[in-house]
């Protein structure tokens, strides 16, 4: 296959992988958090928000 | 931000206290915990009690909110100082308190907007949406992210 075909390719590959990023949150709560509730309840919301392009 | 901060303490890198001197003495605790994404935050804000419990939710009434929150923005500037690439989320104990928030990031968003690049979260359905933040727009922020501008 033709490199430029090739890099065509590639660029639509990372571009379809970028529109559909997700961030994955994990359930981790910083045991020596004075507020370990907050840090629970940031996790959640944060797990469901849809965030913008950074 | 009008008020001058209460002097505070670097307990530990993370963690800081001050003390409220409004009706009464009350240790404050401001602490920045990790929350399983990369370089984000979240920024707990809470009371420490006599018995060293925590109450996050307490309404102290201590007559002194103005300057308990500049001295919490003043705690947030000094962390993010020390770690600029991380990003704060925060969010009210209760609706009314993240209503508090909003308000005063509108009231001063001049001189934030100078300093952190401030976003919101509205509610979508059953998720969230992140949006910049806009003190113009009569959006109900569910909660806030501050990221200091490097």
């Amino acid at each position: 296959m033709p490199l430029a075909k090739k890099k065509n390719i590639r660029k639509k590959r990372e571009s379809s992988l970028q529109s559909s990023k997700t961030v994955i949150v994990m359930h981790t709560v910083e045991k020596e958090s004075l507020f370990p509730e907050k840090v629970k309840r940031a996790n959640e919301i944060l797990s469901k928000t849809k965030f913008m392009d950074r | 931000m009008t008020q001058i901060p209460y002097s505070y303490t670097l307990e530990s890198s993370h963690r800081y206290t001050f003390v409220s001197t409004g009706k009464i003495n009350i240790i404050k605790a401001v602490d920045f915990s990790p929350v399983g994404i990369d370089n984000l935050y979240n920024l707990g804000f809470g009371d420490l009690l006599p018995d060293g419990s925590l109450d996050v939710d307490v309404k102290s009434n201590n007559g002194d909110i103005l300057k308990v929150l500049t001295t919490v923005v003043q705690i947030t500037r000094d962390f993010t100082a020390q770690f600029p690439g991380i990003e704060l989320f925060f969010i009210g104990s209760t609706a009314e308190r993240t209503k508090l928030y909003a308000r005063i990031l509108k009231m001063y968003y001049n001189e934030f907007r100078k300093e952190f690049i401030i976003r919101g979260l509205i509610v979508s359905g059953e998720s969230y949406i992140e949006v910049p933040f806009d003190p113009q727009t009569a959006f109900e922020y569910f909660a806030f992210l501050i990221k200091k501008i490097e």
